[in-house]
């Protein structure tokens, strides 16, 4: 292997191989090292349950397919990418045998909502136009560029005069929950649900003060919910290709175990089995905040203060995670509440049966206690309605995610290797009681527990796959914390460009898409790429 | 309109054979695109991490392709190709406490201790050719098996005259006598190793190498097997899969252009000659025609090929049926892999294994080599699902994680892949289907087995146990047709130039532009970068590639029209 690089990338995910590939492409000569056997982070897909059923272990949901730059200027599509956008894309189905659906044709979501309450279907299709119409504006100010401060943005929000222009946004947002805003706007508890599901699949608690800023944003993308074909993996493929054909090496079971620094600058890595590798301009971290900084870099690198807060737990994780459990199937759910909207068995993802916020909030108060939501409401995605690639022809992979706490109250993380297949079975119980034929077609199944998060994904300290707490604190200039939100560190020439920073985790792109920016900046390489 | 994607190469499958011909070609500039129908290339050489941090083999496991002058030639190094080199490749256990470890190319002295202990005949004999013809002359050997082109049709040749007899007689004048091209290895074994364990040890070995040594004629094949293991004495870093993303980043890095989830619906022939393959409809690729200028490269077995990708009005009937006839379901495997907290400690006897020198493949219970004859016997004579008493359960148990950490997590081991000889499905007497409904059975007969040889085998010690029928492996994997991971038996009548029929040993197809590139040719699996080596010798035959100063071509390559090199000459 060669010793000395431009950029030394550390972790080939999705955001390490995005930077890697437009550093390449910017002609330097770049290395991206994955300590796992394949690139890709959370796009993985793995057969875990039979050979040919496809399970995407981490990324299923890809929602910023058509925002994000690097999709065009890595040109995944040529490189295979293909992406499905199902046209119903998520319901909900109730214990009274009734369902509402979301399409991509906004008239039926309306149709579908008109059914629970005519109102609420009409505050809807104006809350959606008008987020809709703000979408791109938003997502370019607020998720593809650096982060502003919440006075920053209060203040542009302001001046822009939006109290006067829009029924929905507004400054006080930033204090209020996403079930305030409900509340304020809705009125049937199922409607509100729907909508508060909506937002916890997108790492977004309804109960916590502040996150109604971002709530018009996720409503305005509701319907954008896209399917990678053949599994997520296929997206860290095109990355890697990408980067790889412009000259970027990717290597794999390289465990960094060090940052080298000399006189306050980062100048290279050193590999588990010895060895060193010179990074003449730049080493990007992708990893967690806690793996850099008392981990890689030695104490001395940087300000002790620094390193006091973080070991002393600065950076704020999601207090609850996932628990989910992959299926193979012998045929497609067919939901009882298909009866009243016959579209719900094409659902791509299917909230099971969380009627109000007041559930969810339950569901929150017990994860953010150590304790498993006692009746589940897992969620259930059927990748296979919409991609026939992905199971043995005739079966369909399924996949359950209940929110769950990482540390068990009592027994810790460990406790769920015990709990894993009685609860798993409580989740499968809960989906069969929406969609009967599910107790008997399921062929095998595996829970991957919050406690196996980051067994697999060492940088998801916690279970926490947003790499970062989604909250009014740990947002724009303040995640993960403020000296290290603009992706420089107080290391010269190392940048953080993970989804520990801003925005946060899911494939966004984003953290690698503005921390080269930066970079560029300080390197002063011409900007080819599309600059929102 | 966007015109269809056009190249000078198509190459059909991503496996081992498809990436590195890929690599090979682009590295001679010419455009090459590999369309892989699963979601991952790599082909045999897979990992699956099927529990967070436990990574098992499903398929291929050991480094084969040492000698390789694909690592040369392609400067895998150079793309993060990295071995792991361990103390002991080899060790024996039998039911009635028996136990030896053969240690490694890089510790003799291991096995010689072991020999000294257990059977001091044998510390001289067929354990000692690979000190015997050293470390050049076992690489010159291997080429000549593996690394060597099919002499073209109509080449006259003594069978003592073959590449790897001559090398054999150039370096060993003294164990050379004629009648060894016709032996088989189960009797030369028989008649100069006098340990019986150490006996029932190569025979596993060259079975699992890919030799069938009990086949009349192919004695040094088995042996050549045992030495591509012994040559390289260690596996790729992080397991076989890595040893497939270095081929690709080389070929990547060259511009190659490769493609998952494009399954490969139809070769597109115009007049006899090979100019394009159509994708299925689900192909995730825009375009569902693409182009080859120059050719067309089928890194796919050779009957689905003929027979499932070519229309039948191209080709000749009896030449269909000819193909028809080919049995691709040589031997097949039942593969589990267990995850425990401690490595089997053979009868309780720590001192037998050390972990420090661990065998890295245990063959065991190697009792008898009257067991392994009945047992490949069994499965190459198409009986049925083997009886489930120790004698018909000889296994090869394999361990990476005492000289490799990365495999699992600190506190834990793998043993992965244990293999068992499974005759073919479909040639299953009880029925196709048979040994998937036994799964679990011959499952915990051969945990039940394992503990009977290692105590420490409790239920307590092993956390997890994930396996795969042969009818798995296929459908997990469908290259391995059958679960056979070799392609076709590996008997005299299917080597060299008559593999897998004689009109198709060099690679060429009766239709132009297309070319075999698999393991059903010549010299079959094992991820070796053979076939892709030896096939450029034919590409560049006819033009179709022109590689730059980094090429050189086997020493006993004969091109047409071109005599048989001989040794000295």
């Amino acid at each position: 292997m060669r010793d000395s690089f431009d950029a030394v990338v550390i972790g080939a995910g999705h955001n390490g191989l995005t930077l890697g590939a437009y550093l390449a492409r910017s002609g330097l000569d770049v290395l991206v090292l994955e300590r796992r056997h394949e690139e890709g982070g959370g796009l993985c897909t793995e057969e875990l349950t039979r050979p040919g059923f496809l399970h995407n272990v981490h990324a299923n949901y890809h929602t910023f397919v058509d925002m994000a730059p690097p999709l065009a200027d890595l040109e995944v599509e040529s490189h295979g990418v293909t992406y499905v956008r199902p046209d119903v894309q998520m319901a909900s189905v109730f214990d009274d045998g009734t369902a509402l659906c979301v399409h991509t044709d906004l008239e039926r979501t309306c149709a579908s909502i008109a059914r629970f309450d005519e109102a609420d279907a009409e505050t809807f299709r104006r809350l959606y136009t008008e987020a809709h119409g703000f979408v791109g504006l938003l997502l370019g100010t607020l998720m593809y560029q650096p982060p502003m401060s919440v006075k920053e943005l209060t203040k542009a929000l302001a001046s822009f005069g939006v109290e006067g222009r829009s029924e929905f946004l507004s400054v006080k947002l930033r204090r209020e929950s996403i079930n305030a805003f409900l509340d304020r706007h809705f009125s049937n508890p199922k409607v509100k649900a729907h909508l508060a599901f909506h937002a916890a699949v997108c790492g977004y608690a309804n109960d916590l003060p502040g996150l109604a800023m971002s709530f018009p944003l996720l409503v305005g993308k509701i319907d954008n919910w896209n399917l990678c074909i053949g599994g997520s993996h296929r997206l860290a493929h095109a990355l890697w290709r990408d980067m790889a054909q412009h000259g970027g090496v990717m290597i794999s079971d390289a465990d960094v175990r060090s940052i080298m620094v000399e006189d306050g600058r980062a100048v290279g890595v050193v590999l588990a089995d010895g060895t060193q590798i010179t990074a003449r301009r730049l080493v990007a971290s992708t990893v967690d905040v806690e793996q850099t900084f008392l981990e890689l870099l030695a104490p001395d690198a940087f300000p002790s203060e620094l390193r006091e807060r973080i070991a002393g737990g600065a950076i704020a994780h999601q207090p609850w995670s996932l628990f989910s459990v992959h299926l193979a199937l012998s045929e497609v759910p067919r939901y009882e509440a298909a009866q009243f909207d016959p579209d719900v068995d094409r659902a791509w993802v299917v909230n099971l049966g969380y009627a109000s916020t007041e559930q969810l909030d339950d569901d929150w108060s017990a994860a953010r206690a150590g304790r498993v939501p006692k009746m589940a409401h897992p969620n259930a995605a059927v990748n296979s309605l919409y991609d026939p690639t992905d199971a043995p022809e005739g079966c369909a992979t399924g996949l359950l995610r209940q929110i769950a706490p990482f540390s068990l109250v009592g027994s810790g993380p460990g406790g769920w290797d015990g709990l894993a297949r009685w609860y798993g079975r409580h989740c499968i119980d809960a989906w069969a009681r929406f969609a009967p034929n599910v107790s008997g077609s399921v062929i095998d199944w595996v829970p991957y527990t919050p406690a196996d998060i980051p067994r697999k994904l060492r940088n998801m300290v916690q279970g926490d796959w947003m790499m970062g707490e989604v909250s009014l604190e740990n947002m724009l200039d303040r995640r993960p914390l403020p000296e290290l939100s603009q992706y420089r560190t107080p290391v010269e020439g190392l940048y953080m460009a993970g989804s520990t920073q801003h925005p946060h985790g899911f494939v966004t792109f984003a953290p690698a898409y503005n921390a080269l920016s930066v970079i560029a900046e300080d390197l002063g390489l011409e900007k080819w790429w599309y600059d929102v | 309109m966007v015109s269809d994607p056009r190249f000078d190469v198509v190459v059909i499958g991503g496996g081992h054979n498809g990436t590195t011909i890929a690599a090979y070609l682009a590295k001679c500039g010419l455009s090459t695109c590999v369309l892989e129908a699963r979601p991952e290339c790599g082909g045999g050489q897979e990992n699956t991490e099927v529990s967070p941090g436990f990574r098992i083999d499903p398929h291929a496991t050991y480094l084969y392709g040492g000698a390789a002058p694909g690592f040369e030639q392609l400067e895998l190094w150079k793309y993060g190709m990295r071995m792991v080199y361990y103390q002991s490749m080899a060790g024996i256990a039998t039911l009635d406490g028996q136990v030896a470890n053969m240690g490694s190319r890089w510790r003799p002295d291991i096995g010689e201790e072991s020999m000294r202990k257990n059977s001091p005949q044998d510390l001289e004999g067929p354990n000692r050719i690979f000190d015997q013809l050293g470390e050049a002359g076992t690489k010159e050997l291997l080429r000549a098996l593996f690394w060597t082109p099919p002499h073209p049709a109509g080449t006259e040749v003594e069978p003592r005259d073959l590449p790897w007899w001559q090398v054999f007689r150039k370096h060993m004048p003294n164990l050379w006598f004629d009648e060894l091209v016709d032996m088989s290895y189960l009797d030369f074994l028989d008649t100069f190793v006098h340990w019986e364990p150490l006996k029932a040890l190569n025979a596993m070995a060259a079975w699992y190498c890919g030799a069938h040594p009990a086949w009349d004629g192919m004695l040094l094949q088995s042996l050549g097997g045992i030495l591509l293991f012994t040559y390289a004495s260690g596996a790729p870093r992080g397991g076989m899969h890595t040893y497939a993303h270095a081929i690709i980043r080389c070929a990547l890095a060259h511009g190659a252009r490769m493609v998952t989830n494009a399954p490969v619906d139809e070769i597109i022939v115009r007049d006899g000659r090979a100019v394009g393959v159509r994708l299925a409809e689900d192909a995730a690729f825009p375009g569902k025609t693409v182009w080859a200028d120059k050719a067309v490269i089928s890194a796919i077995d050779v009957q689905h090929t003929m027979l499932g990708l070519i229309g039948r009005g191209h080709l000749d009937p009896s030449f269909i049926q000819r193909i028809s006839d080919i049995s691709l379901k040589g031997g097949s495997l039942f593969v589990m892999s267990v995850v425990c907290r401690e490595l089997p400690r053979y009868h309780g006897r720590d001192e037998a294994f050390p972990e420090e020198v661990y065998p890295s493949c245990v063959v065991a219970p190697a009792d008898s080599l009257e067991w392994v004859k009945r047992q490949t016997r069994d499965a190459y004579s198409y009986r049925r699902a083997p009886e489930l008493r120790p004698e018909h359960l000889t296994m090869m148990i394999c361990t990476h994680d005492p000289y490799d950490s990365t495999r699992c997590p600190d506190g834990y081991h793998v043993l992965s892949p244990i293999y068992l000889e499974m005759p073919p499905p479909i040639y299953d007497a009880s029925g196709e289907h048979q040994v998937n409904q036994q799964k679990e059975e011959i499952t915990s007969a051969a945990l039940a087995l394992l503990r009977q040889l290692a105590p420490n085998m409790t239920d307590g010690n092993i956390v997890e146990v994930f396996v795969n029928t042969p009818e798995d492996s296929e459908f997990r994997n469908t290259g391995m047709v059958g679960g056979n991971w070799y392609g076709i038996r590996q008997s005299d009548d299917q080597w060299f130039g008559n593999r897998p029929i004689p009109e198709l040993g060099r690679y060429r197809t009766p239709v132009d532009g297309l070319y075999l590139c698999n393991q059903t040719s010549h010299p079959g699996g094992l991820c070796l970068m053979a076939v892709p080596y030896n096939l450029m010798h034919v590409l560049i035959e006819d033009g179709v590639a022109e590689p730059g100063g980094w090429w050189y071509p086997a020493p006993y390559y004969v091109p047409p029209g071109g005599s048989p090199i001989r040794a000295g000459e």
